[in-house]
């Protein structure tokens, strides 16, 4: 990611676009001289990529993608759509460790009263051996952290989550159409289509310093009611009033 | 300076002319393009009205749709185990206004029951009592309560609003309610191609624009001071569209609209190019127009004030052509009116010209040998041909000095000049005075005509008493020349009989002449003639007799003549008062 945004920069782009918070990460880290229009996740004041949303002040900017601010939120979902739950599994990848995913969700644990177990997985291969100690460990579902490599492997987790007789949450509607039980995120095409407006804006000479970055306001949560029924699980009520999305 | 009067003449007519055609057009333009100007400008104004009021409208509808979904959920009592189906209400109603970000829901004695949040933990129902806070109170005052805008994290605008229940015991709902979805509102909203539409809240600050990093950027007090002052000036107005500078310094025309609930203004601007720009269009197309017009007016103006004093000028040339004596000039004007009917009388004033010029000149002529009078009725008959040759029966006179020879041989020519001046003064005069024809003279001689070309009663008495005239002249100048030493005599010679009489000579230079014997014999009675002495034939004898007493002198030999010839002379009568005469007479 580094060698690919430093080539970038050598290639000496006008403007760099990334959808993803690490990628954006590692542009900023490449340049701060060309502008960066990027999806963030996390507070990306507290991660020195912006001095504030209102004023970024830098070459960087984007849309907020509330990655982080939304995983006691999943949690409290998950807990909701499966009342009386007291263990829940956790997928993370380390790499991304520098994101507060992992210390967002013992805070939110500690508050909603459930005991978690995290499960670091760097690459695929390391989702068998996680969703298997989840298992020994009686976890009642799995919670999935945002990262990249954990992203494209949405069907394989779906499929080991019902495997392994455990409903998942997940952070964005592929995961329930691939077979997860649920996802709750922003809308992640309509962040992507805001990009542009930022493109078009730093094209036409806006200081991207200048351009506050977005934060989203609308969130989908997504409910595969398939995967439900493989599960033999009964939603309660109230998750079939806020999903947006009903796969059946 | 006729090029002077003329060019005066034609930019009086071309200024005229271009005003009487000009300025009616340019009174006509400026006043069309004034009220076009103030129909366009009326037009944009209702135009950009009736765009605010229409924005107001959907953010009233906006938030009157808040206030109906938040109604709806305190219409319940919060009576025991209520409280899950009040839940599912406020979930139902977060799924679907997504504007609003969490509820909570109060019960009749104004403890919290229920909180659902889109993005936080939802709080637990802790029976916190929120009967002060204010949304509560506004909502139980007013049915509706509306909170200050707040900038989330210095950048999102959101809003508390609070509605109570139809009844005491529905409680009340708070909800928090995210301003960012207005903007979906505001920037479906264009005036023409680069207008929009915007929302400010009471002080100042952007609550939406169709630009929503303005609104991100949170508070700007400059900006906020602005439309504070755009707001209270068109509120001045009573609404109007005023031009202005909006915070980005740019020149527009704006107006504004209130949604009174909230406190919030609706601002409508479009930039005054594009606002102005038929109005722009409209003045220029005038301007043109106008240009051409009066471009059109000043070549009709020039072709009519040329062709008014272009036949003035012409007559000017023709009246000084025929000044200058080309009487055979004629103007040349065909404009069929007045100037037509001048120009034809300047004409006809130059043919009269040339035929008094033509008389003056034959008059001229006449007088040469004619005595004026007798020249005059030549004229007045208008016909020449009494100067025709004919054969006529005259009598000839002549005359000359006695030892002029010998004194012009000694004298100075001014003094020879002044004595012949002198005589043929008195001669001219008495030949004038009896309407005789001189013929001719030359030096102190002179030869002289009575009943030719015109016939007079008595011919012979009249040429005698014509010549006694002459003699008594003639002598009383010789006695002014006597005294200066001069010894100068005077005789005439008359004779009468046929004659050849008539014009002789070639053009432009003739004379009346008598041709025949009576001239010859005349002109020897005058030479053998003596100072004092007016000889006469005797034709001239026979027909004075009875007038004049004569003195028969016999026949003398008169050179030319075979046989002699009987010579009489006069013997004038002596005036008493002219002592020369006196002596003469004695000597006789």
């Amino acid at each position: 990611m580094a060698n690919a945004a430093s080539r970038l920069v050598q290639r000496g782009v006008d403007v760099i676009v990334t959808s993803s918070q690490p990628a954006g990460r590692a542009a900023r880290a490449a340049t701060s001289n060309i502008p960066i229009v990027s999806v963030v996740s996390g507070d990306p004041v507290a991660a020195g990529l912006a001095k504030s949303l209102a004023h970024p002040g830098g070459n960087f900017t984007g849309v907020s993608y509330y990655a982080t601010e939304l995983t006691a939120k999943r949690l409290e979902l998950l807990k909701e759509a499966i009342p009386g739950i007291v263990k829940i599994g956790v997928l993370a990848n380390p790499e991304v460790s520098y994101l507060p995913f992992e210390a967002d969700t013992h805070s939110a644990a500690a508050k909603l009263g459930i005991e978690l177990s995290v499960h670091q997985v760097k690459q695929p291969a390391d989702l068998e051996g996680a969703f298997s100690a989840m298992r020994q460990e009686m976890v009642q579902a799995v919670f999935v952290l945002p990262d990249l490599m954990i992203a494209g492997e949405a069907a394989h987790i779906a499929e080991l989550a019902i495997e392994n007789h455990m409903p998942s949450m997940a952070w964005g509607g592929w995961f329930t159409e691939s077979g997860c039980l649920m996802a709750y995120s922003a809308d992640y095409a309509e962040m992507n289509h805001r990009l542009a407006f930022y493109v078009d804006r730093i094209l036409k000479g806006a200081n991207p310093g200048d351009l506050p970055i977005e934060q989203p306001t609308t969130f989908k949560l997504s409910i595969n009611l398939k995967t439900a029924a493989k599960l033999g699980l009964e939603l309660p009520q109230a998750m079939l009033i806020l999903a947006d999305e009903v796969i059946e | 300076m006729p090029a002077f009067r003329q060019r005066s003449l034609f930019q009086k007519y071309f200024i005229a002319l271009l005003i009487a055609v000009a300025a009616p057009l340019l009174t006509n333009g400026v006043v069309d393009a004034w009220f076009s100007y103030r129909d366009q400008r009326n037009m944009l104004n209702a135009l950009m009205r009736k765009e605010a009021t229409a924005a107001a409208d959907k953010i009233h509808s906006f938030l009157d749709g808040m206030r109906v979904q938040l109604g709806w959920m305190a219409q319940q009592a919060w009576t025991a185990g209520a409280e899950e189906q009040h839940r599912l209400d406020a979930l139902r109603v977060l799924r679907l206004a997504p504007a609003i970000v969490d509820i909570t829901l109060v019960d009749g004695a104004g403890q919290e029951r229920v909180n659902v949040s889109r993005l936080a933990i939802n709080r637990a129902p802790i029976g916190e009592s929120r009967a002060e806070d204010p949304a509560i109170v506004g909502a139980q005052a007013n049915g509706v309560w509306y909170g200050p805008v707040t900038y989330n994290n210095g950048s999102e605008p959101f809003m508390v609003m609070s509605v109570a229940g139809n009844r005491k015991a529905a409680g009340e709902v708070i909800a928090n309610i995210n301003l960012k979805l207005i903007w979906d509102v505001v920037s479906a909203i264009h005036v023409g191609r680069d207008g929009q539409a915007f929302v400010i809240d009471q002080p100042g600050r952007l609550i939406a624009h169709p630009d929503i990093s303005k609104v991100l950027r949170g508070t700007d007090d400059q900006a906020a001071q602005v439309w504070r002052n755009l707001r209270d000036a068109i509120a001045q107005t009573g609404g109007a569209a005023i031009t202005t500078r909006n915070p980005d310094s740019r020149p527009v025309i704006a107006t504004t609209a209130s949604v009174p609930q909230v406190g919030w203004t609706i601002v409508v601007e479009q930039p005054q190019s594009e606002a102005f720009a038929p109005i722009y269009a409209a003045l220029w197309r005038t301007s043109g127009l106008l240009l051409a017009a009066t471009l059109l007016a000043a070549a009709l103006a020039y072709l009519l004030a040329r062709r008014m004093s272009g036949p003035i000028h012409l007559l000017e040339e023709g009246a000084e052509k025929i000044g200058a004596g080309q009487f055979g000039h004629r103007i040349e004007i065909r404009t069929g009116d007045e100037i037509e009917r001048l120009a034809t009388r300047f004409n006809a004033m130059a043919g009269e010209l040339t035929a008094s010029q033509e008389r003056a000149e034959r008059m001229a002529r006449l007088k040469r040998y004619l005595a004026p009078q007798v020249a005059e009725l030549v004229e007045m008959s208008g016909d020449d041909s009494v100067l025709a040759g004919q054969r006529a029966e005259v009598v000839t006179a002549f005359c000359d000095l006695r030892g002029f020879t010998a004194f012009s041989a000694r004298a100075e020519p001014e003094e020879i000049m002044r004595v012949l001046h002198d005589y043929y003064q008195a001669l001219g005069a008495i030949v004038s005075r009896f309407e005789a024809t001189l013929t001719s003279f030359s030096a102190d001689g002179l030869m002289v005509l009575v009943n030719a070309p015109v016939q007079r009663a008595e011919p012979a008495l009249r040429a005698v008493e014509m010549a006694v005239a002459m003699q008594d002249a003639v002598q009383r100048l010789i006695s002014g020349w006597r005294s200066q030493g001069y010894a100068i005599g005077f005789g005439v010679g008359l004779a009468m009989g046929w004659a050849t009489v008539g014009r002789i000579g070639y053009e432009g230079r003739h004379d009346y002449t008598a041709i025949g014997n009576v001239v010859n014999l005349a002109s020897r009675l005058c030479s053998s003639a003596e100072d004092q002495q007016i000889l006469i034939d005797a034709a001239i004898a026979q027909a004075v007799r009875a007038e004049y007493p004569l003195v028969a002198l016999g026949a003398r030999h008169l050179k030319g003549y075979d046989a002699d010839v009987a010579v009489f002379e006069i013997v004038r009568t002596t005036d008493p008062h002219d002592p020369i005469a006196l002596a003469n007479a004695a000597r006789n």
